[in-house]
């Protein structure tokens, strides 16, 4: 087995609410992720999946805890982090007044390419993702699925080895979630790991090589499906779900 | 430059932005100069329409002295003999209505009407030369000079060169509009790139890229700072071109048209009014880029901002209402009013160069506090995430 390129050790993150008080979005959560492999974080709304994925990508400060990225602390080298990922974030915008070339070469250059290799890697991923037609085309005319095949692209344009994607297919029809899930099998299959949170349980189950099982921000169980179904002595995965959740009291 | 890249990106959006075009373009290049030009044109017929006309006065019943009538009349006024002139206005018979009791000549008019207001002066005047004219003769019943009541002549003569009047005439209303136009062309695309990024559901894209928070935060205050510059100097040409262009198809007073041959649109001038504006601008763009970060959406972030134009109208109205070119020092440490202030001594080119430093420096500072202000926002996660 290979070493873990993804590690999060007790990261925690918690929020005032001025209802609420403290709110514990993340709770001493602790995972590995391996290169070549789709870890998925499946939990209900609110459990604190896009919170853990924002503390992995540097957009928040973990409060306690810490996580390492491609073998980066994210406290100490985040700008190193971020340069290591690719980040898709749940129904991410794009600029709509920008052309997909552009917005694709912006984050190339952001991300340190230049001169021919950044053109030569943004004219790859046009083609490969088949968007010669629009490449030219303000986003604001782009029907959802040739957007989502610009946020794949923004995404992986400087080849990050590790993936992370925030319920990647919310929002999108059926042709468009198809595009997103053969990008995830194709980017695991080149080595790279990834982390997508949903709580979608037939795509986790499609997808995933191993799962976390998060509610209330805490870690309830991890594993292959196989060992979720040990675990439960149940099959679906819907139903190893809620029986992880009743477990757990909720 | 990842800065670099970020300011290109900035702008471009900005620049594609149909309501950018419209309020930066459109408006200054286009419906300006034409609102101008059309309020003005109008504005100058009524005006010398106003003058022109002649108008009717009620003169009162009592009143038989027939060279007031003549000179009324030869005041371009038609007399309406009447019982009751004040009521003559009202009733709208009359512009202007005379009265005369107990040796008292009473000229009525109504304040709130500019024909009134003139057929009354032309009354006024009327009845100035009358009393002019019974004096004479009485000096003559009484064979004395007239000259005896000219002991000497008064003359005002202005020494102040054509430049500086014409620079006083520009430098007043280009430092309000450029100080007003800097606010408010920062205003949109302080608010595009801050709430409108949450809007659109792009600020975490940008935030999880290399980029670091400084660098987002920098890149967002230049490009804001640029268009609100931009805008203010369009804005200042086009306006100064029209009232050019006015002045001269239409003016033909040729004293002004000495002060308009002189107004003090050269390289220098420029130069030195876009040195001034500089740091003013990041300090424009800073204050705009700050509040608008607190906005989740395109509306709030309008409502947060209005105070801070009236805020900002304040000061700009007290150089605009008060146009003495004599300037405290301590004026210079006022943001807003010092920018008028230097606008118009770099206009009339008498410069004060203390408080054109002061001036420069402490908007420096200004704009200092409002970059820190800034990136302080933009290290809140609090602030940038808030959905």
């Amino acid at each position: 087995m290979s070493e873990s390129i993804v590690r999060a050790e007790n990261i925690s993150r918690f929020f005032q609410d001025k209802k609420r008080g403290i709110v514990r979005a993340v709770d001493s959560l602790s995972f590995e992720v391996k290169p070549g492999e789709i870890f998925a974080i499946l939990g209900p709304n609110g459990a604190g999946k896009t919170t853990t994925l924002r503390v992995l990508s540097t957009i928040l400060r973990p409060t306690y805890g810490v996580a390492y990225v491609n073998g980066y602390n994210i406290l100490e080298k985040p700008d190193k982090v971020r340069q290591s990922i690719g980040y898709l974030p749940s129904e991410s915008g794009l600029y709509h007044r920008l052309t997909p070339h552009e917005v694709v070469s912006l984050f190339g250059r952001l991300s340190g390419l230049k001169g021919n290799t950044l053109k030569r890697r943004v004219d790859e991923l046009i083609e490969a993702l088949g968007m010669q037609e629009f490449a030219h085309t303000r986003i604001e005319k782009l029907s959802t699925g040739m957007k989502q095949k610009v946020k794949v692209a923004r995404t992986i344009i400087h080849d990050p080895p590790i993936l992370i994607l925030d319920e990647p297919t919310q929002g999108l029809d059926v042709p468009s979630s198809q595009i997103v899930e053969k990008f995830i099998k194709e980017e695991r299959d080149k080595g790279k790991a990834i982390i997508l949170s949903t709580h979608i349980m037939e795509e986790a189950e499609y997808l995933a090589d191993r799962i976390l099982v998060i509610h209330k921000g805490r870690k309830r169980a991890e594993g292959t499906m196989e060992e979720l179904r040990k675990m439960t002595g149940r099959t679906r995965l819907k139903e190893v779900f809620l029986q992880l959740i009743k477990e757990d009291g909720a | 430059m990842r800065i670099g890249t970020l300011i290109y990106k900035e702008l471009l959006d900005i620049v594609r932005d149909k309501r950018t075009i419209l309020s930066m373009i459109i408006i200054p290049l286009v419906a300006i100069p034409l609102l101008i030009f059309v309020v003005s044109f109008f504005a100058y017929a009524r005006e010398k329409r106003t003058f022109r006309e002649t108008y009717t006065v009620a003169v009162s019943n009592e009143i038989k002295d027939n060279e007031l009538v003549r000179l009324l009349r030869d005041s371009k006024l038609n007399i309406l003999f009447s019982s009751s002139p004040s009521q003559d206005i009202i009733d709208k018979k009359a512009k202007a209505g005379l009265d005369y009791k107990n040796k008292i000549y009473i000229v009525y008019m109504d304040a709130s009407s500019k024909e009134s207001k003139v057929a009354a002066e032309r009354c006024e005047k009327a009845l100035m030369v009358l009393k002019e004219n019974l004096i004479f003769k009485k000096l003559e019943n009484y064979k004395i000079n007239k000259e005896i009541l000219k002991p000497f002549e008064i003359k005002k003569v202005n020494v102040a060169p054509p430049r500086k009047l014409a620079g006083l005439f520009a430098g007043i209303l280009l430092g309000y509009l450029l100080v007003i136009m800097i606010f408010s062309g920062a205003t949109y695309p302080a608010i595009d790139a801050t709430a409108g990024e949450k809007e659109r559901r792009t600020i975490e894209i940008l935030l999880s890229s290399p980029a670091t928070r400084t660098e987002i935060a920098m890149a967002k205050l230049i490009a804001v700072a640029v268009v609100a510059i931009l805008s203010a100097l369009l804005y200042a040409v086009s306006y100064s071109i029209t009232m050019l262009t006015f002045s001269k198809v239409f003016v033909k007073d040729p004293a002004l048209s000495v002060i308009i041959n002189s107004l003090p649109f050269n390289l220098p001038v420029v130069l030195l009014l876009v040195l001034t504006l500089v740091p003013f601008s990041l300090f424009a763009a800073s204050c705009e880029v700050a509040i608008a970060s607190f906005a989740k959406s395109y509306k709030e972030a309008q409502s947060y901002l209005t105070p801070l134009m009236f805020i900002v109208i304040l000061p700009a109205v007290i150089s605009i209402t008060s146009p003495d070119t004599t300037v405290s020092l301590k004026g210079a440490f006022i943001p807003v009013y010092n920018m008028t202030q230097a606008i118009k001594m770099i206009m009339m080119g008498e410069i004060n160069i203390m408080f054109l430093l002061i001036t420069v420096m402490s908007n420096i500072v200004y704009a200092a506090l409002g970059i820190i202000a800034t990136l302080k926002v933009f290290s809140n996660e609090n602030v940038l995430l808030r959905e």
